[in-house]
């Protein structure tokens, strides 16, 4: 089981909107698609999904066509959708018909995701005398991170094989972008794949093995992310001393990243010079109080690629 | 194909049941009921007075200048019209004298039962005829209508009369003239041509049909295009395009909104029968019966109804589909009237040509124009329903037309399944005809 993406290219008009993308997931596991605004993410993502046609490549899942009406896929968009005025659990219950999951069940899974995300109270508000419904129950009363809650939940009615997440947690405050963060974790143990497109670095770097970076629709980095890191070696240096050591880095011909009060962000040629550097601090009995080598970061590599060439 | 449409099924039944379920829907169709309760009952409230049949004018004053009233002969002529009253002549006097005062007063206060005929030439030269009578009597404006109209015919007789012309000449003179073309056929045969024009009431009832064949066209393309905008902004459809295709989801908006629209229509039509039949209890015939020609009735057999119906049916699919393509080329509700300009133009022109048509048939009987319009796809779904009630379409006109409609109908929904696959995700500002046509 697994999906391949072959060469999708997307043009309107002249513009080249995806250039010859192509990935693979042969194991389950979440698959990054990272870029600046405007850089053909989730027009790839809707490519892939079947919605948009596109002018050359395929996809493919467990080896034939992907066609996402037959397919048991999850999708969470990236511009958020709900029928503004209609009842959550009656929008919920159509999501999953759609998805040929039947009524008994679909209200089993309801309840548990509602549960786990924390909108009972929304989807199934309780009775109140004199009045149909004591708490709102339409999407247009909900707030932002509620709504995205319940699209959530229909992304994961069908307990989906495929789930394609478009920034799945932009908006959200800290206590529910963990209660989204262990989600994500939990589908990843039960061997789900996924697909990620996010802004947020960290969240990539914490879930997902493999990346494509995307500019202009262009493909400027592919590959899985620990060895792309291995790649550049671990040439960032943070150091934090008592006692200025700006000294030793003009000795050493180091250039200075980033600086704060207490900390210095280095960048090195590699391994071997940090050990010169560290070994001479020691040897001028410098108090050390933080000392860490490590490979660039993935917000540092992203920058690095699209930094400057981005649109707007 | 069969992939393409899988799913239709819950898209229909969903968007059904949410639109009757939905407050709009709810609070517009209350009134409407409302509306078509009330109708049949203030409408017979309002011309209660105009079915009065009652003769009440018991006493006649005639005031005659001319000198060719016959109390007698009159009082003998509203006999045989059902008035049993008592013709007075009274002796010439101006308006605004003393006696004429007098009498007004009478007519007015003690004598609310009798009327006052006069006969006095007109500036000019023709005879007038005036009849007064209370306004706060039991003489209604029909009585006095249908009075006056007899007195009228009486006198025209009596004109003859005094003049020496007998009754067989009267009837020569009065007898109407007909102008008939006859036509040589190709052997030799004389044709008659026959007068195909409809009549008044023919006309307004084909106007009257169209009407509200368009706004329930109107009612359903509206319906359809804003369910779809709706969902295209509030952005619903990017996640339905993972459990189905566009054409499912089209055409599953398309039949729902019209089995709303028509559910609507047929409530309606329930209530206002309900209230024709409980307001016009107690008398001859209700108000429907009374409004509606015998002739027209008589056209409304089952088989009449199923092809209006078929008809009316596709007629609204097919307006609902282009409403659907207006939909599609929007993204933003403020834009739904830019889009829906191509439906209500399209509607508009058929609407004009249909009754275009019925007034070419009214005048001119059939003709290459009313033809034109029944076959045509845009007007068709309008006249045409009303052409078969009146007996207007021959067989072969509405299976031609049937056809012609159909086919534009399965080449339209092609189009508008291109393009809203096309379009479905599309976020910018509206798309033009010119571009839809060069779409892949």
């Amino acid at each position: 089981m697994s999906l391949t993406v072959n060469e999708l290219t997307k043009k309107y008009g002249e513009k080249v909107v995806v250039d010859h993308l192509s990935f693979e997931m042969k194991e389950p596991g979440v698959y990054a698609l990272l870029g600046t605004n405007g850089a053909g993410k989730t027009t790839s993502i809707r490519i892939i999904l079947g919605m948009l046609a596109c002018d050359e490549g395929t996809v493919s899942w467990k080896g034939k066509p992907l066609e996402p009406v037959s397919a048991n896929i999850g999708y969470l968009a990236e511009e958020r959708g709900l029928y503004p005025k209609y009842s959550l659990l009656d929008q919920l219950l159509y999501f999953a018909k759609l998805k040929k999951v039947g009524k008994k069940e679909a209200m089993e899974r309801i309840h548990y995701w509602a549960g786990r995300l924390e909108v009972e109270e929304y989807i199934f508000p309780p009775a109140v005398k004199g009045r149909k419904n004591s708490k709102a129950n339409r999407a247009d009363q909900l707030s932002k991170g509620n709504q995205q809650k319940i699209q959530l939940m229909a992304a994961l009615l069908s307990d989906p094989e495929l789930l394609v997440l478009d920034e799945p947690l932009s908006g959200l405050d800290p206590v529910n972008t963990d209660l989204f963060k262990n989600i994500i974790r939990e589908e990843i143990v039960k061997k789900k794949y996924l697909i990620m497109s996010s802004h947020q670095m960290p969240v990539i770097e914490e879930f997902c093995s493999d990346i494509t970076i995307l500019n202009r629709g262009k493909t400027v980095l592919t590959g899985n992310l620990n060895q792309i890191k291995k790649s550049y070696g671990r040439v960032n240096l943070f150091v934090k001393c008592e006692g200025d050591i700006e000294r030793y880095i003009g000795q050493f011909g180091l250039t200075i990243a980033n600086r704060t009060l207490e900390e210095y962000h280095l960048k090195v040629q590699d391994e071997s010079q940090a050990m010169a550097f560290l070994g001479r601090l020691v040897q001028d009995n410098v108090t050390v109080i933080h000392f860490e080598l490590r490979e660039p970061s993935l917000h540092e590599i992203f920058v690095e690629k699209v930094g400057g060439t981005h649109e707007e | 194909m069969k992939s393409k449409l899988t799913g239709w099924k819950d898209v229909f039944r969903f968007t059904l049941v949410q639109t009757l379920k939905s407050k709009a829907f709810i609070v517009s169709f209350i009134i409407l009921v409302v509306l078509a309760l009330a109708a049949s009952p203030v409408m017979s409230l309002i011309s209660k007075d105009e079915e009065n049949d009652d003769y009440t004018i018991k006493k006649l004053y005639v005031l005659d200048e001319t000198g060719i009233f016959d109390a007698r002969a009159a009082q003998a002529a509203l006999a045989q019209a059902g008035w049993s009253t008592a013709v007075e002549p009274v002796a010439a006097f101006a308006e605004g004298s003393a006696e004429y005062d007098s009498l007004a007063g009478r007519l007015q206060d003690s004598e609310k039962d009798a009327a006052l005929f006069t006969v006095r030439y007109a500036a000019g030269g023709p005879i007038a005829l005036y009849l007064e009578y209370s306004g706060e009597g039991d003489i209604t404006k029909k009585e006095a209508g249908a009075f006056t109209q007899a007195l009228g015919e009486y006198f025209e007789g009596a004109r003859f009369t005094a003049q020496g012309i007998t009754a067989s000449q009267q009837e020569l003179l009065s007898a109407e003239v007909v102008t008939n073309i006859l036509h040589a056929g190709m052997e030799g045969n004389i044709e008659e041509k026959e007068d195909t024009s409809i009549s008044d009431f023919e006309y307004w009832f084909l106007y009257a049909l169209l009407f509200i064949i368009m706004m329930i066209c109107m009612m359903t393309g509206s319906q359809v295009a804003t369910a779809i905008i709706t969902e295209k902004s509030s952005k619903v459809v990017e996640y339905l395009l993972t459990s189905v295709r566009p054409l499912a989801i089209i055409v599953g908006k398309v039949l729902a909104m019209l089995c709303v629209v028509l559910t609507e229509a047929a409530g309606l039509i329930v209530v206002f029968a309900v209230s024709n039949q409980l307001s016009g209890q107690g008398q001859e015939e209700n108000m429907l019966a009374k409004l509606v020609s015998p002739e027209v009735l008589g056209a409304l057999n089952p088989l009449n109804i199923v092809i209006c119906l078929v008809f009316v049916g596709l007629g609204l699919v097919f307006y609902a589909t282009l409403a659907g393509l207006a939909g599609a080329t929007v993204s933003r509700m403020e834009e739904a009237g830019e889009g829906l300009v191509l439906f209500t133009v399209s509607m508009l022109v058929g609407v004009y040509i249909g009754i275009g048509a019925a007034g070419s048939l009214l005048g001119t009987g059939d003709n290459a124009f009313a033809l034109f319009a029944m076959l045509f796809p845009l007007s068709s779904p309008f006249l045409m329903p009303g052409a078969i009630l009146i007996g207007k379409a021959e067989l072969w006109i509405i299976l031609v037309a049937f056809v012609i409609l159909l086919v534009l109908l399965i080449l339209l929904f092609a189009f508008v399944a291109r393009v809203y696959e096309a379009l479905i995700v599309y976020n910018g500002s509206r798309v033009g005809i010119r571009q839809l046509f060069k779409m892949k």
